[in-house]
């Protein structure tokens, strides 16, 4: 039995806001004429708003499985995230489900399926090293999963690349039907 | 020669996605001079005035004097402009003079969100030859 998921993870901005005022200045001196030099401030300012964004390395995880009992395989994607604030991080998935036709109509069947987001950090030397920051199941038959990252930020002022593992783990032989099987991972960053 | 009006010049909110952003008000130098006059106008880096950083990020910003799209005479930190005024000079005539801007955002992780400020410094001399 071969049973592909397709993952298809959505970038969104998250955009903030802030807001200005404008001044008027007083004028430059009591003493209205001058015959030398006249010196005068003009002042600006302007407010960045808090932004990120995701783009997407590698959006699709391709997962396999021979169709015996508790059998789990596990596959990666890859995103960048950018930002010029301290963000967090959430994610919301469904099981990978299927739709098959069934002897009164068609059927649906899911299995489990677990997501795992680690940032990707630099270590000593340039060494890779992965930071777990989310992980979550969505079992089958639940709907769908949410989690959100606790704790520090994920991210401040920085661009990083995280890695998402996704697995998907059988039930009994017959808990699920032959077949593909798909789902989609939303991830949504924020304001810390 | 007399300062009659100056104006602080303003971006705004500015979304903080790459792009170029131009300012929500615009700066004003007004003064009356009777004789010509050399204006320098000299800027300040548009500096991070929030917490939490040791060194103040900056923007990348650039000013020009005139009208909205005639870029002729711009500046910017570290590169002042000279202007030199005699047409314009008359005696109890008020010359203004609008200040625009623009600040470039590359990278979203190039600048932390949160307050800008910086200033810009006019000055007004009688120009060489010019009755002070």
């Amino acid at each position: 039995m071969r049973k592909v998921s397709v993952l298809i993870v959505v970038a969104l901005l998250i955009l903030g806001s802030a807001f200005a005022s404008a001044a008027s200045l007083p004028l430059n001196g009591d003493n209205p004429w001058h015959t030398g030099r006249l010196k005068g401030f003009v002042f600006v300012k302007g407010t960045v708003g808090p932004y990120a964004a995701i783009d997407v390395i590698d959006g699709f995880v391709n997962l396999d499985w021979l169709g015996y009992e508790r059998e789990v395989d596990y596959g990666q994607a890859m995103f960048e995230i950018r930002s010029n604030t301290a963000i967090k991080l959430a994610a919301e998935w469904a099981p990978l489900t299927t739709v098959v036709p069934g002897l009164f109509g068609p059927e649906t069947y899911q299995i489990a399926t677990n997501v795992n987001v680690s940032r990707l950090d630099q270590g000593l030397w340039g060494m890779p090293i992965y930071t777990l920051i989310l992980s979550g199941w969505a079992m089958p038959g639940g709907g769908l999963a949410s989690y959100e990252t606790i704790g520090l930020p994920v991210q401040a002022v920085d661009k990083k690349v995280y890695a998402v593992s996704v697995g998907g783990m059988l039930g009994d032989i017959h808990h699920q039907a032959a077949g593909d099987y798909g789902t989609m991972i939303k991830f949504t960053v924020s304001a810390f | 020669m007399q300062l009659t009006q100056l104006r602080s010049l303003d971006f705004g909110c500015m979304l903080g996605a790459p792009g170029t952003y131009s300012e929500q008000q615009t700066g004003l130098v007004a003064f009356a001079a009777d004789c010509p006059v050399n204006v320098v106008f000299a800027a300040s880096e548009l500096r991070y005035a929030g917490p939490g950083f040791r060194h103040s990020p900056v923007l990348n910003v650039t000013y020009w004097v005139g009208t909205k799209y005639n870029r002729l005479y711009s500046f910017r930190p570290g590169r002042p402009l000279e202007l030199y005024l005699d047409g314009a000079v008359s005696a109890g005539r008020v010359i203004e003079l609008e200040i625009f801007g623009d600040v470039e955002i590359k990278d979203i992780h190039d600048q932390p969100a949160g307050p800008y400020e910086g200033s810009i410094i006019v000055t007004i001399s009688a120009a060489q030859g010019g009755d002070p």
